[in-house]
């Protein structure tokens, strides 16, 4: 977990090309879609896990929000891929991301109480943080549809938000 | 209706025992929420004016005063009404998403 959020830090001072980073040289829009998409359903499903593990209220009421919101932008991305006649295409970053989060949810299944809140809270800052970063530097620079890349952008501010809201819980945690 | 905002009713109903100065009558304002951003809160409100919260984004926000004399809750591409309370700076945020915070002054 060190080790990734370490590389997340060093990955965000190269500006994009790094393993852990997900930042496919140019994405294309269908591939681009398929990403996105992909990082709100995981942060879904870990929300979903957090609910059925977590105890601290405000953990809880995090998680609700990360369901609620992020179900919320994919709903709207699925509504703007069929009105484009996009089809989003799985790629190696969709891939990495989701294998990642596999790994995620079988640690946190591991870990109960005060722990498995934190866990699940510091992994909340590294996935946005990381997710924030493609959006940044990869995702929003190379969508060509004009629409794809205003909703990445109104993603982007909304994630934002949830990375700030999981640093500052995370800090009331310790 | 929850109970931030009976509450809220209630100071509107206690606001409305007390005769208002003449041309006081309580006043209508508008703030959007666009973007994960509370737009711009109009100057010279009054207590007991009414401000109507409009959410642009499609994710629910609320508008939750710190003092907790006014709450309501917005769901996407909705909007919410809530009273001014009492003379004073009260300071505003979306339980959801702490970031995004405002500040509204108030005036008799
Ligand atoms: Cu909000």
């Amino acid at each position: 977990m060190i080790a990734k959020t370490l590389l997340a830090s060093a990955s965000a001072l190269l500006l994009s090309v790094s393993p852990t980073t997900l930042a496919a040289e140019s994405p294309t829009d269908p591939q681009i879609a398929h990403i996105a998409y992909t990082a709100g359903l995981l942060d879904v499903h870990a929300g979903e896990q957090a609910l059925r593990q977590a105890a601290d209220p405000a953990v809880r009421q995090f998680a609700q929000t990360m369901i609620r919101d992020h179900k919320a932008v994919n709903q709207q991305a699925i509504a703007l891929l069929k009105k484009l006649g996009l089809r989003p295409e799985p790629n190696a970053t969709s891939e990495k991301l989701t294998s990642q989060a596999r790994d995620t949810a079988a640690h946190l299944g591991s870990l109960t109480g005060r722990s498995c809140d934190k866990a699940y809270i510091r992994n909340e800052v590294a996935f946005h943080r990381q997710v924030n970063e493609a959006l940044s530097n990869s995702l929003i620079p190379n969508a060509r549809n004009a629409q794809l890349k205003s909703l990445l952008e109104n993603g982007l501010a909304l994630f934002q938000a949830h990375q700030s809201h999981a640093e500052h819980l995370l800090s009331q945690l310790k | 209706m929850g109970r931030f905002q009976s509450l809220a009713t209630a100071i509107a109903g206690a606001a409305l025992l007390a005769p208002p100065p003449a041309g006081a009558t309580p006043r209508g304002h508008v703030v959007v929420i666009a973007n994960m951003k509370f737009g711009p809160v109009p100057p010279h409100l009054k207590a007991g004016d009414t401000i109507i919260w409009i959410n642009k984004d499609i994710i629910r926000h609320t508008a939750t005063a710190k003092d907790q004399t006014f709450h309501v809750d917005l769901p996407p591409g909705g909007s919410g009404k809530t009273v001014v309370p009492g003379p004073g700076r009260h300071a505003f945020y979306c339980v959801y998403h702490p970031t995004m915070t405002g500040l509204l002054s108030a005036s008799k």
